[in-house]
């Protein structure tokens, strides 16, 4: 069952690692899955972690410093110094200049999820001195190989919580909600 | 458990035991993550769902049988399954290894939150053997 937030969540989680570079100030939007995941492989990394969440969502900002987030807080607030890049797995558009206004200039600012909503437009200023936004879609076979290889050496612990299958409408609920610490996993 | 209209609630549903075909293995699913794709699924998000929809793509689960011409596989391995369902191993970004781009990728052939499951065994990752 701890495995299963892996094969989507850890490998777009991982994916999207790669392409924010090297920088070591990681500014992560949305603390759900993917975010519990690759947070794990950020900070194996050396990589410190800047935890953003919805705001007003305690539980979530918690989850992120347990995890070892250096700082949390909501996707309304600045955080304490520039990022170097910056994820984005919240499927909100507005969040992209929220993103942009926190990273360095050369920043990239990564948008993980396969649906976003609209973004709305911003001052060019916000993209301008090099900062990069862009897409992650999928994952290659190579992503999968390095990342289920990566993981377990970590060693990567998934936060799962458990439903039958016939509490998927529940589970699903769940996520829409934002009820859910770390995954849901159904089981047979 | 199936999805038969957008943004409807899933529904239990008695759903034909598959077999693998040519390339394909059989896979018994032990667990399946949710994930904010579903949503956008269930939401009708994505483009062209394949009503009605087994919805799920974050599997782990047992080999159970391998059609033909199946390597590296065999009956026992656990298996992941994730999104990207299928490349065509041709096209340019196919042969740069950047399959995740392949115009004709196939990313739900069918869904995972039942009890067994078909797949291409390219798309398969092995995690252990028996």
């Amino acid at each position: 069952m701890e495995a299963a937030p892996l094969l989507c969540a850890g490998l777009i989680g991982y994916r999207c690692l790669k392409m924010a570079g090297e920088g070591r100030r990681l500014g992560i939007y949305g603390f759900g899955a993917a975010a519990h995941i690759v947070a794990q492989v950020a900070l194996h990394q050396g990589r410190a972690v800047y935890g953003f969440t919805r705001a007003g969502d305690e539980a979530a900002r918690q989850f992120a410093l347990s995890l070892g987030a250096v700082w949390a807080g909501g996707s309304d607030e600045t955080p304490p110094e520039k990022l170097d890049a910056a994820i984005l797995f919240a499927p909100v558009g507005a969040l992209v200049p929220a993103a942009l206004r926190a990273v360095r200039p050369g920043g990239v600012v990564v948008c993980g999820g396969i649906h976003m909503s609209d973004i709305p437009t911003f001052p060019y200023k916000l993209l301008w001195k090099e900062r990069v936004v862009r897409s992650v879609a999928n994952i290659t076979r190579r992503d999968a190989e390095e990342f289920l290889s990566l993981a377990p050496a970590i060693p990567v612990r998934t936060t799962t919580q458990r439903y039958g299958l016939d509490q998927a409408n529940t589970a699903l609920w769940a996520l829409r909600t934002g009820a859910l610490t770390g995954a849901a996993v159904l089981v047979p | 458990m199936l999805l038969r209209r957008p943004k409807a609630k899933l529904e239990a549903a008695e759903i034909a035991e598959p077999q693998p075909g040519p390339g394909q293995v059989k896979v018994r699913v032990c667990a399946c993550a949710v994930c904010r794709t579903d949503l956008h699924v269930v939401d009708a998000e994505l483009p062209d769902p394949k009503l009605p929809l087994v919805l799920g793509h974050e599997i782990v689960g047992r080999v159970t049988a391998a059609g033909a011409g199946v390597e590296g596989f065999r009956a026992g391995d656990r298996v992941g399954i994730p999104w990207l369902g299928w490349t065509c191993g041709v096209c340019e970004y196919c042969r740069a290894g950047q399959e995740n781009l392949c115009p004709r990728a196939l990313h739900r052939l069918s869904g995972r939150w039942r009890l067994c499951r078909i797949r291409r065994r390219r798309r398969a990752v092995l995690l252990s053997h028996p």
